[in-house]
């Protein structure tokens, strides 16, 4: 039996609050940790990589000092592997910029020597490398991104933690909302609840009506963005891997994420529920 | 956050499982009487010779304004009958409210049952408030629900199982004749239905102590003393009865009750009936059945 007249003005809002909270969450959640995953990905990807960069303003000269800084850099410690970049390559790389048939030979173009590390090489080693590459080839220089990731990484973390502030806040205001609606419901069924008080009713009685009402609003409300958060996450992720096929393709959630994703709407409606519940027996504990 | 966990679930196992009281006795008392035409009081219920309420220089004041009750000293017997009769504004609602808990006095003491409601904790009046059944002035009904959720209330707030509630609830609904009306919302009830709606679930959980406030204001004489019959019938079977009314030609005829009169706050009369068989002329003027 319904002890409580049934829903009203005060309720009809509260699953699209608690929807679009859940949204909110959602997307938090996926952006912080998705942007993280991606973000070490990189890193991982790219901490085993220096690129060694030779100019001179002969392409004779430049080339043959290439081949010499590879021979002597594949033998160095650290190295697991040099490999020169091929000119069609490098042309490839700048077309974009130059265009076309425009990358020609008399264009002072550096060589480039990719050298992918061992998995153990530190950073000792790799100034190691580049004083050892110097001696032999002055103007040589070693590109370890170092500087790069270190910046990615603390926007990365930035970000995540931006993320984490972000589901907090979002928690907070469900509380604030929900200890409204409970106070506007308590008061519009004050009549019924006082008779319900007059015949012997526990508050917990009363409180379990309304936290039982709350859990199931605060589950249509989770559900519903969870739902709209998924389409847009997935969508998004589609559209990423559409756009950047290297760069922006590790984009991608742990199983981790995607059940705190999927456990949203229960956390939305404990959250409900309990935020109900405490306000409804610190409301009774007004009326003797 | 674990304190609230631990709250639920504690609120969960604490879920209040009572027995409800067989009304059935009652019901069943009265169908025999009135099948041979006398009333036999059933006195099942064991009398404790200690006074179910008992108001020691009890005053009663709202905020800082005067006294509404001053030094209010009574105390009502178990099975007995009492009008409560006064001026408006003498203070009736408020003493009625401090028997049905809904008010704690500014001073004085109140024993309830033998319980002391004015040091007791908060937690320690339901329990008390399930043995007092009040109807009220203006009988608060619940309009979202059918006459019998109505009156089963009582009862599944103590926790009884649904196979004894319908039993009780559908022999009382044709005991004050709705059982026609059974799921009728109160306002699609005339008055006088939902005021014997009102009394029926003051009555069904069959309460220690039954506080009225004016029951029979908005009704015509002869179903005032309908009522009035009713409430004879419960208290016969042993609950204490306090009857707030200015109807003083009702309060005449019946001949039974204590009379206590209030006036600016102050209990001025305690009246006694004059013959303790006033019950039997109660019957023989009202010929008519009561409740089909």
């Amino acid at each position: 039996m319904r002890l409580l007249p049934d829903a009203k003005e005060s309720y009809g809002i509260l699953p699209w609050v608690i929807a679009v909270m859940v949204y909110l969450c959602a997307l938090a959640i996926a952006g912080g940790f998705g942007l993280r995953g991606a973000a070490s990905g990189w890193t991982a990807d790219l901490a085993q990589k220096a690129t060694l960069q030779i100019s001179a303003p002969d392409s004779a000269i430049r080339d043959k000092m290439a081949n010499l800084a590879l021979t002597a850099v594949t033998h160095l410690d650290g190295v697991a592997n040099a490999q020169l970049v091929s000119k069609a390559q490098i042309a490839s790389l700048l077309e974009p910029w130059l265009g076309v048939g425009n990358v020609t030979d008399d264009l002072p173009v550096p060589a480039l020597i990719d050298i992918t590390l061992t998995s153990n090489a530190s950073n000792v080693q790799l100034a190691a490398i580049e004083t050892q590459i110097k001696a032999i080839v002055p103007s040589a220089r070693l590109d370890t991104h170092q500087q790069w990731l270190g910046e990615l990484t603390t926007l990365t973390q930035s970000i995540g933690w931006t993320a984490n502030l972000i589901v907090l806040l979002v928690a907070l205001a469900t509380v604030a909302i929900v200890a409204f609606g409970t106070r506007g419901g308590l008061s519009s069924h004050r009549p019924t609840i006082e008779i319900l008080h007059m015949m012997g009713a526990p508050d917990v009685l009363i409180a379990n009506e309304f936290q039982r009402r709350f859990l199931i609003q605060g589950l249509i409300g989770g559900v519903l963005g969870l739902v709209a958060g998924l389409i847009t996450i997935i969508g998004l992720g589609w559209l990423a891997q559409r756009a950047g096929q290297g760069l922006i393709a590790s984009v991608s959630l742990s199983p981790f994420v995607w059940i705190c994703l999927l456990l949203l709407p229960v956390f939305a409606a404990a959250l409900t529920m309990l935020t109900a519940r405490i306000t409804v027996f610190r409301a009774l504990r007004e009326i003797l | 956050m674990v304190q609230s966990v631990i709250i639920l679930i504690t609120a969960l196992l604490q879920r209040p499982r009572h027995e409800a009281k067989p009304f059935t006795s009652l019901a069943s008392c009265h169908i025999i009487s009135s099948l041979d035409g006398t009333l036999r009081p059933c006195h099942e219920r064991k009398m404790s010779t200690a006074p179910v309420v008992r108001f020691e220089n009890v005053g009663l004041r709202y905020g800082i304004g005067s006294e509404v009750l001053r030094d209010v000293t009574f105390s009502l017997e178990p099975g007995s009958f009492h009008f409560l009769t006064g001026p408006s504004g003498a203070g009736k609602s408020s003493l009625l409210k401090l028997l049905y808990l809904a008010q704690r006095p500014s001073r004085g003491l109140i024993s309830l049952f033998g319980e002391d409601v004015v040091t007791l904790k908060r937690d320690a009046l339901p329990p008390l408030r399930r043995r007092i059944g009040v109807v009220f002035q203006e009988f608060r009904l619940l309009n979202h629900l059918s006459a019998y959720e109505n009156v089963a209330l009582p009862l599944r707030i103590s926790g009884a199982r649904e196979s004894e509630i319908r039993g009780h609830v559908q022999e009382l609904l044709a005991w004050v004749g709705l059982a026609d009306r059974m799921h009728a919302t109160p306002p699609t009830l005339s008055g006088g239905e939902q005021q014997r709606l009102a009394i029926a679930r003051a009555v069904i959980g069959r309460p220690d102590l039954l506080v009225a406030d004016e029951p029979t204001g908005n009704v015509d004489p002869d179903m005032a003393y309908r009522l009035m019959h009713l409430f004879y019938e419960l208290n016969k079977l042993g609950t204490t009865t306090i009857v707030a009314s200015h109807d003083m030609h009702l309060i005449e005829r019946m001949t039974n009750a204590h009379i206590m009169r209030l006036e600016k706050g102050e209990l001025t009369t305690i009246g006694r009936p004059a013959t303790p068989s006033a019950y039997a002329a109660v019957r023989s003027s009202s010929p008519l059945s009561l409740f089909t």
